[in-house]
């Protein structure tokens, strides 16, 4: 499946390549879809991520990665927990995913070269509720449930590999019926998504710390799931 | 559901349709870029999803 993806991509690539400024839309292609769901993907030159389900047990999700080039998938979270994907350290075959129970829920490292899970930053070691990691380079990006003054807040951190120095880029009352996606972290831009009544997104740029909230689009529909390419800039 | 892209260095432009999705299906809320590749998943009706993707979104 994978291969015959591949095969399609080159192929379009080279149409839209060379057709994209009629500004045409295209649609998308299918990559993996057996039985039961999977989501979440990622994929590196070798591995591609993903979340599933299975027809047994629908949303129990697993996290899993499967060869570029076809084979048995491995399975990362731990057995007897649930799992979520959150990418590929840039350059490696490590991922980075959550992993949870119905009492915890902690940000994992696993390298599908030796095949083994691996300690993440000591800011991540803590008996608090973390989720939605993503990894680039230089940074990690994460949600945190914290207790303030007896109120429950969702915190969107930015964390400096470098250092291991923390940044809070976004904050949420857990009762101000607004809910919070972690969509992308990149070198220089991170980006959510802010639902309640309706969802926009936002853009956090790291170089010069500050956030700004993506246009609407001309059909003014609700907005999520955003990706930034950063060798464009564009989201 | 659309798909749009939008330059960064200038908000206030106009978003881009990059792909459509066929009405009845939807997008999960997360997607991924790689090496230009948009990923995600994408539900069916009956509530099932797999992964697809845009190639050559930031083109």
């Amino acid at each position: 499946m994978v291969r015959r993806w591949l095969s399609i991509l080159l192929a379009l690539t080279v149409v839209v390549a060379g057709a994209w400024a009629a500004l045409a839309a295209i649609t998308p292609v299918k990559v993996f879809d057996p039985p039961a769901s999977q989501s979440g993907p990622y994929r590196n030159a070798s591995w591609l991520l993903y979340a599933a389900d299975s027809k047994d047990h629908p949303r129990h999700w697993d996290v899993f990665a499967r060869p570029i080039a076809g084979g048995t998938p491995t399975k990362m979270n731990a057995s007897g927990t649930k799992g979520w994907t959150g990418g590929f350290d840039p350059g490696t075959n490590t991922a980075i995913y959550q992993e949870y129970t119905s009492g915890d829920s902690d940000i994992r490292f696993f390298n599908l070269d030796t095949m083994t899970r691996q300690a993440t930053p000591r800011p991540l070691q803590t008996g608090a509720w973390e989720f939605d990691p993503h990894i680039s380079t230089a940074y990690m990006s994460f949600f945190r449930w914290q207790k303030v003054n007896g109120i429950w807040y969702a915190k969107l951190y930015l964390l400096d590999r470098s250092d291991n120095s923390l940044t809070t880029m976004a904050s949420i009352q857990s009762q101000s019926g607004q809910y919070f996606l972690s969509d992308f972290l990149g070198e220089h831009y991170a980006t959510w998504t802010v639902c309640s009544k309706t969802c926009t997104v936002r853009v956090y740029n790291i170089d010069t710390p500050g956030v700004a909230k993506l246009p609407s689009t001309s059909d003014n529909k609700p907005q999520y799931g955003s990706a930034i390419d950063e060798t464009t800039a564009s989201a | 559901m659309k798909i749009w892209r939008v330059p960064l260095a200038d908000l206030s432009a106009s978003a881009t349709k990059v792909a459509s999705i066929p009405t009845g299906q939807d997008v999960d809320n997360a997607m991924s870029l790689d090496a230009g590749d948009l990923l995600f998943g994408k539900y069916a009706c009956n509530g099932w999803a797999g992964i697809y993707g845009v190639p050559g979104a930031d083109t």
